[in-house]
């Protein structure tokens, strides 16, 4: 432990001093300009680049080197910030129930993101250096605005690490009555200093898609809350939020597995199994509302700029979208299958084993409609043929409705599978089983109705606009069913009885490679996404106002971009990989006989 | 240790075939190269080289082909520059110019200094043109730029070029996309710097090469000019052509003023 | 187990939450300026 301290503190110190040095390095270009040019308040216009502006090391393309750096740094920022999200829920359910094991699960959770944080701060530090190596000049104009909120950050690093510090080393100091509230209370300012880390590192990447508080040659009015506050702000901070939760589960459910796999004893595997099932479980529930944050999000990018917006869904990136499909339809399969071999728990599941093939089906069935491109009937030669940036098919928008059916029935049918799990070792004692049990059938029944008839009528003979607006009752209708499904059966299954214990720690292994698929394809997607949300700005550093003019500016194949993004991903997973082994070595000891003089 | 490598390899493998069926699942589209940031170096460019931009221009940022074709919507300017000289002593010529060069110049930005006959705004007996003023609005050429023109007509026309390249504007760019701009606040302003009222009666405009807009909204409902402006061709009111609205207005405004003009225009009744 | 007990509560189920949906469809289409079934 003492290692990642130390390597912890090295990160952190790279970081802000690479940081400090290109504030004063940014204040001294400030000045600079405003004496060049006499504009009064000291800000130029956003320079106009050559290539040769572009610092070139030989046999190193920049763009990609940038690219894997950035999000290194994401992957493991995004699991630093999430992980104290869900450890302060959980460490508050110990709490409240009075259930230790919760509290060892919430301390275990955090363990794991103190080696992962000290990769953070490392990754940033290098990815500060290549910015300032290959992009010197977008990077100095970038600090000019944002000088103060890069000030603070540094700033709220330190204050970040030395909270984290005292809570991770506290935890077992700090127990106990007024104590824990302390520690609670520590968590709770863990996250807050987390997020608004985040929200500060959102606004510099939103004002690249969304500049605001500069005029169109870039000139900045001196309005730092304007540039912060840019139009794509929010709804990234949103999405990300929220993705950063279900990632953050997938990769503790990843360690889990790990563990599990690697464990001797039943008591060992019992409890990486729960600690897994845990982490599944938050993964899941954030994972849900996710497709709707990212439906604002776009929906943002288009009111904000039309131009954008068709280059997100239109054309090239159309292709994205189905890869995306699979990604997602991978991702729910792997849930739902890690639902299914966690039944095998309880003994009281076999009442529902019965049900499982019906819900496989409709998964794959969905699955199929979704990522076949039978709406892209097109091949690569009458796509280009097509020309234009506007998608025949797709529309502005790029709403299917075949496929925003199937996506809704996914989601309605994974609660299905959750609602059983829950199910499986409960045996209800309620007078009106049959009723409660009657209502949900009928429920989901009108349900799974409404959204054929939404999906089917107005996607398939009605125009775009209605199409669009015939999918948030879709929406709407899947959120209602899980709500009222869910609430149905809590008041059904009060003061239920237990079929027999739950036998943690016995599913297959193969289960635990489903929480592996989990985490591999979550990461993998994430970059995946990452590439389009930075893509769409095609050849501009900030959008409309500093042009891309490096070697580099090109959009990317698919292609291309799925090879980088497998590349981050596998030394991704290495480093993860590499962690999760050092928490082993950490806890093992070798007696060496006759080494020591006695 | 077996576990651990199990775990790597189906890592790996996972990642291989993402990897895969994005490689070989899906057509790989060759994305456009970012557009040209030409930078017309008017010091070294020769006669031909600023004739052939002039070409270049007329068939493409200066969206002239789009009424002056052979569908009778503007007259054809192939043998212009060889009627000017009687133009400028007709007596209903009310501009300014003495030669070829000076007159070519003024049609730019004043359109309506001579109309030809059978030309002008319906009503104004030929008195003003339908043509917007080509330096403003969504066109926008600079003066190197309209010099250009000038100098492609004379040539086209079979007269004398006259253009002399101009050196005193330096590094003029020629930008093949939209500057970023400011939202336009009103219809009306849209209407005007877009450029609407050169085929449409709408507003105060008087263009009649597309249908008269002035009750749009008693005969259409939004659904209907949201797409008529995002994909004019979707469906032609009898009476008009296909193919004479520019496809890109969509992508010309921000999603809000596109709404903003489908309310106006659906208001108006 | 498919007794009146369970026939009864279903059917009404279906269409308590059947006329709710569709009332909801609607609702939310006229929110958006459109109505539940097409006009061109």
């Amino acid at each position: 432990m003492n290692l990642c301290r130390l390597k912890n503190l090295k990160g952190i110190s790279t970081v802000l001093a690479v940081g400090i040095l290109w504030l004063l390095a940014g204040d001294a270009f400030g000045a600079e300009t405003a004496s060049a040019t006499g504009v009064t308040g000291g800000y130029g216009p956003a320079p106009d680049l050559k290539p040769s502006d572009y610092p070139q090391v030989a046999g190193v393309n920049s763009r990609v080197t940038i690219w894997i750096v950035a999000q290194l740094h994401l992957w493991f920022a995004a699991f630093v910030l999430a992980v104290p999200i869900f450890v302060f829920i959980i460490e508050a359910i110990g709490m409240r129930t009075r259930d230790k094991r919760y509290d060892d699960m919430a301390y275990e959770f955090i363990k794991v993101s103190i080696t992962a944080y000290s990769l953070t701060a490392i990754m940033g530090g290098l990815l500060l250096f290549c910015l300032v190596l290959f992009y010197p000049d977008l990077f100095r104009y970038m600090s000019v605005i944002f000088k103060d909120s890069m000030f603070y950050y540094a700033l709220l690093f330190f204050a970040e690490s030395a909270v984290l510090y005292i809570y991770y080393y506290g935890w077992h100091w700090l127990q106990g009555g007024f104590r824990k509230w302390v520690h609670l209370t520590l968590g709770l300012l863990l996250n807050a200093v987390g997020t608004t880390l985040m929200l500060l590192a959102n606004a510099w990447l939103t004002f690249m898609m969304s500049p605001a508080g500069v005029d169109p040659a870039g000139v900045f009015s001196g309005d730092a809350w304007a540039a912060i506050h840019n139009f794509l702000w929010n709804p990234i901070n949103i999405h990300r939020f929220i993705a950063n939760i279900a990632y953050g589960g997938s990769i503790v459910g990843a360690y889990a597995a790990f563990k599990f796999l690697t464990a001797s004893g039943a008591q060992e595997k019992a409890h990486y199994d729960w600690m897994g099932y845990n982490a599944n479980f938050i993964a899941i529930c954030a994972l849900l509302p996710l497709p709707f944050a990212g439906y604002y999000l776009a929906a943002e990018i288009y009111a904000y700029s039309q131009q954008m917006g068709i280059t997100l869904m239109g054309g090239l990136f159309a292709w994205l979208f189905i890869i995306q499909a699979v990604l997602i339809g991978t991702l729910f399969l792997s849930a739902n299958y890690y639902l299914w071999c966690g039944m095998g728990r309880s003994d009281g599941a076999k009442r529902y084993y019965k049900y499982i093939k019906y819900i496989a089906i409709v998964l794959i069935g969905a699955f199929l409609v979704w990522f076949t491109p039978h709406t892209l009937v097109l091949t690569n030669e009458e796509l280009k043929a097509l020309g234009g940036p506007y998608h025949k098919y797709l529309g502005p928008l790029g709403i299917m409705p075949a496929k925003n059916t199937a996506v809704n029935l996914m989601i309605l049918f994974t609660a299905l599978s959750f609602m059983f799990y829950r199910r499986a070792n409960k045996v209800a004692t309620v007078g009106w089983v049959k009723a409660g049990n009657a209502i949900q059938v009928a429920l989901f029944t009108t349900g799974i109705l409404n959204i054929f008839f939404l999906g089917v009528y107005h996607g398939y003979f009605t125009n775009t606009v209605y199409k669009v607006a015939a999918s948030i009752p879709q929406v709407l209708t899947t959120l209602i069913v899980i709500v009222a499904s869910v609430v149905i059966d809590s008041f059904m299954y009060r003061r239920s009885q237990e079929a027999g214990p739950l036998h943690w720690g016995r599913v297959p292994p193969r289960s635990q490679y489903a929480l592996f698929l989990l985490a591999v394809s979550f990461t993998w997607l994430m970059g995946l996404m990452g590439y389009i949300r930075s893509g769409i700005r095609q050849h501009w550093h900030i959008l409309d106002i500093m042009r891309d003019n490096s070697p580099d500016a090109f959009t990317p194949t698919l292609g291309y971009a799925a090879n980088v993004v497998s590349l981050a991903t596998i030394l991704f997973m290495a480093m993860v990989i590499f962690v999760f082994w050092l928490s082993q070595v950490s806890g093992s000891k070798t007696l060496p006989d006759g080494y020591w003089k006695e | 240790m077996r576990q651990f490598l199990m775990v790597v390899a189906f890592t790996l493998l996972t990642v291989g075939l993402f990897a895969g069926y994005s490689n070989f699942g899906i057509p790989q589209i060759e994305p456009a190269q970012p557009p040209k940031q030409e930078k017309i170096d008017l010091g070294a460019m020769t006669m031909d080289k600023f004739i052939a931009l002039g070409e270049k221009i007329f068939n493409g940022k200066g969206t002239c082909t789009l009424c002056h074709n052979n569908l009778g919507r503007a007259p054809m300017l192939g043998g212009t520059a060889g009627l000017v000289p009687k133009r400028l002593v007709d007596p209903r010529y009310k501009g300014e110019a003495t030669n070829v060069e000076e007159y070519l110049i003024e049609s730019f930005v004043k359109p309506s200094a001579f109309v030809v006959a059978g030309f002008g705004k319906k009503g104004t007996n030929d008195t003003v043109s339908p043509m917007p003023d080509v330096s403003a609005g969504s066109i926008r050429l600079n003066d190197a730029e309209i010099k250009a023109v000038v100098a492609y007509l004379q040539d086209s026309g079979g007269a004398e070029v006259t253009v002399k390249i101009p050196t005193d504007a330096p590094e003029q760019t020629e930008q093949t996309e939209g500057e970023p701009r400011a939202p336009f606040e009103t219809p009306e302003q849209a209407i005007a710097e877009l450029g609407c009222g050169a085929c449409h009666k709408v507003a105060t405009e008087e263009g009649e090469v597309g249908p008269d807009l002035t009750k749009i909204g008693g005969l259409r409902d939004k659904a209907y000019l949201r797409q008529a402006i995002l994909d004019p061709n979707a469906d032609i009111t009898e009476g008009f052509e296909k193919d004479q609205m520019p496809p890109d207005y969509g992508a010309q405004m921000y999603a809000q003023e596109l709404e903003m003009m489908v309310d106006y225009l659906a208001g108006l009744k | 187990m498919r007794g009146n007990g369970y026939l009864v509560p279903f059917v009404a189920a279906l269409v308590v939450s059947g006329a709710l949906f569709l009332l909801m469809d609607m609702a939310v289409m006229n929110m958006q300026g459109l109505s539940l079934f097409f006009e061109p």
